[in-house]
This record gives structure tokens, C-alpha cells and sequence, in this order.
């Protein structure tokens, strides 16, 4: 090796002497760690595994190709090996003793079904008090690999033993809820940003250039409005073209991400029904409702968020007479009364236009609400038909009325609400039917029962849901088998 | 008490709550016989650490530290869990149970199993009122270790009358309320225990 002061030496040698070692030892380490949690062997389902084979893949590709790689872009494949180190803590994170394990398969099964066969979920507790969904890793790891001209992609693919056709997302839930499965009806909403992005990536560019002017206009008009008198002429144009570019650039990302969000909650809705705007109001409860999206990461202020729930869910909301085998029944009807009361309570919630006072309070809000008010109806309705097809049709509680009542009685007699009907004519319950049951007996409970509602209360709901989810996976998945036997 | 035979049992499957007894979910006609219910094996087991605790004591060792001798494990659906000669472990029945205030149940191990030398419970009784899985005591005394698969049939229920009927059947302060998983020992709750042990003798 040529010393400093030898007319050899340059800074690049040097770099590339030491990446060159040290990003070999990097990759074998990460595939080592990757392949340690492939054979921990205690995670609830199989997807966290290919999580860690996709790693362990990636990395042995990236050290397998250090001798050829240019060495102005060692140091780009140390940011990507670090990176991808970075992601075995979701595998980590997804073991069974950190997670609601026995709805994890369910849960999984779930969302494979209402999202399509080949999407795949990790699930795993983060220690931010937050629902978020990550991923798509397969499609992430393709977009890094594939600008590498020194590594060609079909050896990264020809590596990953048919890994590269699946799409793998992380889900993640706030640790300290991990038990609360009522809340956890919150991943209906984080399944909707797999479609939200879909309808995002395809249509958003498109329609927002189509409005691009005409709010520029608006933004400057505004502008030159509120100019100081005596303002520098000289400079005038050019720094209201800068201050319209940056608020209209704004206006998009506003708009973006609040459609986004508010596609996601249309979904989380249609897929879990009242669940999902029970679990919304749980975890918005604690936060401002009118928070401008200015102040809050572009997030749509939460009182507007649940207008359109709301909105989502007005079938339910409203009572019916509906004819289920031939019987008239009254929807609510006394079981399912007091939880529907409570989530009519968010009717007059959204009286009040504290939200709308903050959108409209700036420019920039006020232009990319305009936008996505104008063409909501439009937006829903594409996104929810990007759903498979037997997703497309909305849950709604009224139709359920009899088999929610069921489980609900099952749960006032410490029983899981796993199954309706009786042996031989039991069938397992939904998903949706468990947790839609389980936030009407929560809420029951705590209308008629001033007295219910410790942490041992709660704890024995959830553990009852748990269970029952957990019953009704093996029920639905296991029973059709036996049957066949049988026959 | 006599002993329920299928007619009474379906009678009793049929009725409403909470005088219906429940065993959910019964995944095929095979597991009711004649006069009993056959019961699966859940996945969710309870092994014990030995490196990590000496001998045990149980009246003076805090329920927390029980932790330490104990450890659960999750065994997914079509992958087995080994019980190696000699070894025991804490499993479940898959299906929950209620029992009524008028019928309790025994627990035995099926023939099949036995003859391989699988032991499934020692505590067999269940009482009236009961709510929840039934914790199983599985030990192979046998000296090949046997593969178990959850979902298996690996029990069986005996259901009797208990007459009077019982008023507030399992109620009051009950060591193990609606269990749906392996309950470790509370053997250390047992406060009669204190007065015939040593250390408390020791002690005092």
C-alpha cells in the first residue's frame, strides 16, 4: 500500500482499500444475522422468514460483486448494505412473544384475501405510537439494485429462489397496544396505502396538472393582495414567482398526502365497517381534531377524516327495518344499540368546522382541498375499484345483524366469539364479524356498566378476541378438510 | 353423577347460553363419540428452562420467578412439537370450554397415545362452570420421542351430572379465570401450602 507521502497515494486508494474489506465483512455479517433469524423458527407465519431470505439474498449478491464494482460507488453500496441491515430489525421485531400472535395467521390470511394473493405481511409492534405500513420490499430492493450496471439484475433475481414474484409489506402497531386487537382494526385503513399509492402513482400527477394554473393564479393573486406597500419593485416578479412555486408545490404535497390518507380510512371502512371508524375515533381521541396539515407531517386534521367516515359508514349509522330470513328485524336492536349510539355521537362531532377553519386558514391548504373536495367522489370510487373483486363489496354491520348479536352474546358469557350457530350447524365467524362484535360488546359494557372497564376487563376481551381469531383461522382453514374426510 | 351419553351431550351443545355446554370449535362429526368429545391439541406449549433454577420450592418462590423456569413456545399448524423420554410440558386443548353448573368433565388421553407413551393430564377433573381451555400435562413416559402435531385429537371429555345443581358455579376467587392458553403453576397461591413447609417452619 503506497504511504501519504508517496506520490501513489490518493484519497480514493485509501477509501477503497478499507471499503473494500470492510463492506465484505459488512454483507457477511448481515447474511450470518439473516440467516440466523431463518432458522429462529419462532415466528408466527413464514413471511418474516422471507423477509430475512430476501437480506440475506441481497447481501450475498452485493459482496459477491464487490471485486467488479466501480470504486466511486463503494460507498453507494455501503449506504445500501446498511440500509438493508436496517430492515432485519422488522424481522426481529416480528417474533411471536412481540406480536398478537394468534391473530397474526388470520390477520395475514385476511389481508392477503382482501388485497390480492401474492401480498404478504410481516406484522410487528413498533415502540412510536403509530399504525404504518413499509414495503414493498421485493419492488425496493429491485429499485436498487437494477441502476447497479456492475451486477446484472437477473443474478439478483436467479439468487432470491422465487422470492422476486412476492410482494412482502411490514405492518406495524404501537407495542404497547399489543394486545388491543379492537384497535388493531386500524391495519383495515393500513392495507388501503397499498391502493391508495396505486391510484396516487397513476392518477395524482394528471389531475393536479390539470389544476396547476389555474391555483397558481389563485396562490399569486393572494400574494400580490398582501404585498406590503413600498415593496422593492425591481425584485417583485421574481420573488412572487419563487413564493407561488414553493406554495403551489406545497398545494401538491398537501393534497397528495391527504388524499392518500383519506383513500386509506375509505378503505379501512369498506373492508372493516364500523370497526374501523371505532378504532379511528380511539386513537384520534387523544389528538387535536383541526390540526392544519401544515402542522401535522401534511396529515388531513382528523375531525375531517372522520366527516368522511362518517360519510363511509352512514348506512349503519342509520336505523332500518331489514328482512333477514324472512323475519323483519330492527336494526340497531338492543345489542347493537349502544355502540351505534355512541358512533352516532361522531355526527355531532363533526358539527363542528374547527377543520375546515384550519384549511381554509392558509392558501396552500385551502387550494389542495378545493382539489380533493372537488373530486372525491371520483377518487373513492376508482381506489375501492382497485380492490380484487371479492373485496369490492362494503362491509356493512346492518346486514350482519343477527351473527354480530351471536357473538356478542358469546362474549357476555366469557365465551370467544369464534363461530356462529350451534354444533352441527356452526359455521367459524369473519374477521370482521369478531372485531365488529367485540367493539359492540366493549361499548355495551361500558353504556350498562359504569363498573367495567379495568386494565383485567380489558384484558380478558382481548384475550377472548384473540382466541377467537385464532379458532376461526383453524375452524375455516382446517374444518373444510376434515369434512372431505369424512364424505 | 352419571355419565352423559351422546344424545345428552347434543342436547346439552344445543342449549342456549348459559346452560349450553360449549366445546368450540368441533371440527368434525368423529370427535363426538359414544359418551365422550374428543378434544384437540392446541399450539401453544409451556417448556421448562432447567439451566436457569435450581430446585424449585413451591411456597416461598414469588409466581414472577416461575417465569424463569418456564418459557412458552408457538408451534405453527403442520410443524410438530417433539416431547423427548421423560420431558413435560404444559399444552392446551384447542377447543374452549363452558361447562354448565350441572355437568362436570374428566380428561383422559386416548388410548392410542397412551400406548406410545404419552401421558396428557394428571389434574383431570373440570368443574362445573368452568370456562376456557383445559391445561394438558403431556409427558412421554414412553422411550422414543413422540412428534405432536396441533390439531390433533389427543384427549377425551367425560361428561357427568352434578346434582343439586351448583349456584355460582366457578365463581368467586378462582386461581385460573378464562384461560385460552397453558396456565403456568399457581402452586404458589396455594396458602395452606405455607403452614407444611419447611422454609415457612424454618422461618418461624
Amino acid at each position: 500500500m503506497p504511504s501519504v507521502n508517496s506520490p501513489k497515494w490518493s484519497e480514493d486508494i485509501w477509501r477503497k482499500n478499507i471499503l473494500l474489506y470492510q463492506l465484505r465483512a459488512k454483507g457477511e455479517t448481515i447474511e450470518r444475522l439473516a440467516e440466523k433469524f431463518e432458522y429462529a423458527g419462532d415466528f408466527p407465519t413464514d413471511t418474516p422468514v422471507s423477509l430475512a431470505r430476501l437480506i440475506k439474498h441481497t447481501a450475498h449478491v452485493l459482496v459477491d460483486h464487490l471485486p467488479t464494482t466501480p470504486p466511486d460507488q463503494l460507498m453507494h453500496v455501503n449506504l445500501l448494505l446498511c440500509s438493508i441491515a436496517e430492515h432485519l430489525r422488522f424481522v426481529d421485531r416480528s417474533r411471536v412473544a412481540n406480536t398478537p400472535w394468534s391473530m397474526i395467521q388470520y390477520t395475514e390470511d385476511f389481508l392477503e384475501r382482501q388485497t390480492g394473493n401474492s401480498n404478504e405481511f410481516i406484522i410487528r409492534p413498533q415502540w412510536a405510537y403509530n399504525y404504518s405500513l413499509i414495503g414493498e420490499f421485493v419492488e425496493i430492493y429491485r429499485t436498487e439494485i437494477e441502476p447497479l450496471d456492475w451486477i446484472p439484475t437477473a443474478t439478483w433475481k436467479s439468487s432470491l429462489c422465487g422470492l422476486g414474484d412476492q410482494k412482502i409489506y411490514c405492518l406495524s402497531f404501537p407495542r404497547i397496544e399489543r394486545l388491543n386487537c379492537l384497535l388493531h382494526a386500524n391495519w383495515g385503513h393500513e392495507i388501503g396505502h397499498i391502493f391508495a399509492k396505486q391510484w396516487i402513482d397513476k392518477n395524482f400527477p394528471q389531475m393536479w396538472s390539470s389544476e396547476e394554473t389555474q391555483i397558481k393564479n389563485r396562490i399569486e393573486q393572494e400574494i400580490r393582495q398582501n404585498l406590503p406597500s413600498g415593496a422593492d419593485t425591481l425584485f417583485e416578479n421574481i420573488l412572487i414567482q419563487g413564493m407561488v412555486a414553493d406554495k403551489a408545490n406545497d398545494a401538491m404535497q398537501v393534497a397528495k398526502d391527504g388524499l392518500t390518507e383519506l383513500i386509506c380510512d375509505a378503505i379501512g371502512i369498506h373492508l372493516l365497517g364500523p370497526a374501523a371508524l371505532a378504532a379511528a375515533i380511539e386513537f384520534s381521541a387523544p389528538l387535536s381534531l383541526d390540526e392544519s396539515p401544515l402542522d401535522c407531517d401534511m396529515y388531513p386534521p382528523w375531525r375531517y377524516r372522520i366527516r368522511l367516515m362518517v360519510k363511509e359508514c352512514e348506512e349503519d349509522l342509520k336505523p332500518h327495518t331489514i328482512k333477514l330470513d324472512s323475519d323483519e328485524v330492527n336494526y340497531p336492536g338492543p345489542i347493537i344499540e349502544p355502540f351505534y349510539n355512541w358512533l352516532r355521537e361522531t355526527i355531532d362531532l363533526v358539527q363542528n368546522r374547527g377543520d375546515i377553519q384550519s384549511i381554509h386558514a392558509t392558501i396552500t391548504t385551502r387550494e389542495a382541498y378545493r382539489v380533493i373536495e372537488a373530486n372525491w367522489e371520483r377518487i373513492r370510487a376508482e381506489a375501492l375499484k382497485l380492490l380484487p373483486q371479492k373485496s369490492r363489496e362494503p362491509y356493512h354491520l346492518l346486514h350482519r345483524v343477527r351473527a354480530i348479536e351471536e357473538l356478542v352474546i358469546r362474549l357476555e358469557h366469557d365465551t370467544p366469539p369464534n363461530e356462529v350457530g350451534r354444533w352441527p350447524k356452526n359455521s367459524p365467524a369473519s374477521l370482521e364479524n369478531i372485531l365488529n362484535a367485540a367493539w359492540v360488546f366493549k361499548v355495551k359494557k361500558m353504556h350498562q356498566d359504569p363498573g367495567w372497564g379495568s386494565p383485567d376487563d380489558f384484558e380478558k376481551l382481548f384475550r377472548l378476541v384473540l382466541k377467537a381469531a385464532k379458532l376461526s383461522f383453524v375452524h375455516s382453514t382446517f374444518g373444510p378438510e376434515l369434512k372431505k374426510l369424512e364424505e | 353423577m352419571s355419565t352423559l351419553t351422546r344424545d345428552r351431550i347434543q342436547e346439552l351443545l344445543e342449549s342456549e347460553l348459559p346452560h349450553r355446554l360449549v366445546v368450540t370449535p368441533i371440527l368434525s362429526k368423529k370427535q363426538i363419540g359414544d359418551a365422550s368429545i374428543d378434544v384437540r391439541l392446541s399450539n401453544q406449549f409451556i417448556v421448562f428452562r432447567m439451566h436457569t433454577f435450581g430446585v424449585f420450592e413451591p411456597f416461598s418462590t414469588p409466581r414472577t420467578r416461575l417465569r424463569i423456569m418456564q418459557e412458552r413456545q408457538i408451534v405453527k399448524f403442520r410443524k410438530s412439537f417433539v416431547l423427548h423420554p421423560g420431558m413435560l410440558a404444559l399444552g392446551c386443548t384447542l377447543e374452549y370450554i363452558c361447562l354448565p353448573s350441572d355437568v362436570e368433565c374428566q380428561v383422559e388421553g386416548r388410548s392410542s397415545w397412551a400406548r406410545l407413551g404419552l401421558q396428557i393430564a394428571t389434574a383431570t377433573s373440570v368443574e362445573p362452570g368452568f370456562k376456557g381451555v383445559v391445561t394438558l400435562e403431556l409427558s412421554n413416559l414412553g422411550t422414543i420421542p413422540i412428534q405432536l402435531y396441533p390439531g390433533v385429537r389427543i384427549a377425551q371429555l367425560f361428561f357427568h351430572d352434578v346434582k343439586p345443581e351448583i349456584a355460582d358455579a366457578y365463581g368467586g376467587t378462582r386461581k385460573y379465570v378464562c384461560p385460552v392458553g397453558p396456565q403456568f403453576s399457581r402452586i404458589t397461591d396455594d396458602k395452606d401450602g405455607k403452614v407444611f413447609s419447611c422454609e415457612t417452619n424454618e422461618d418461624s
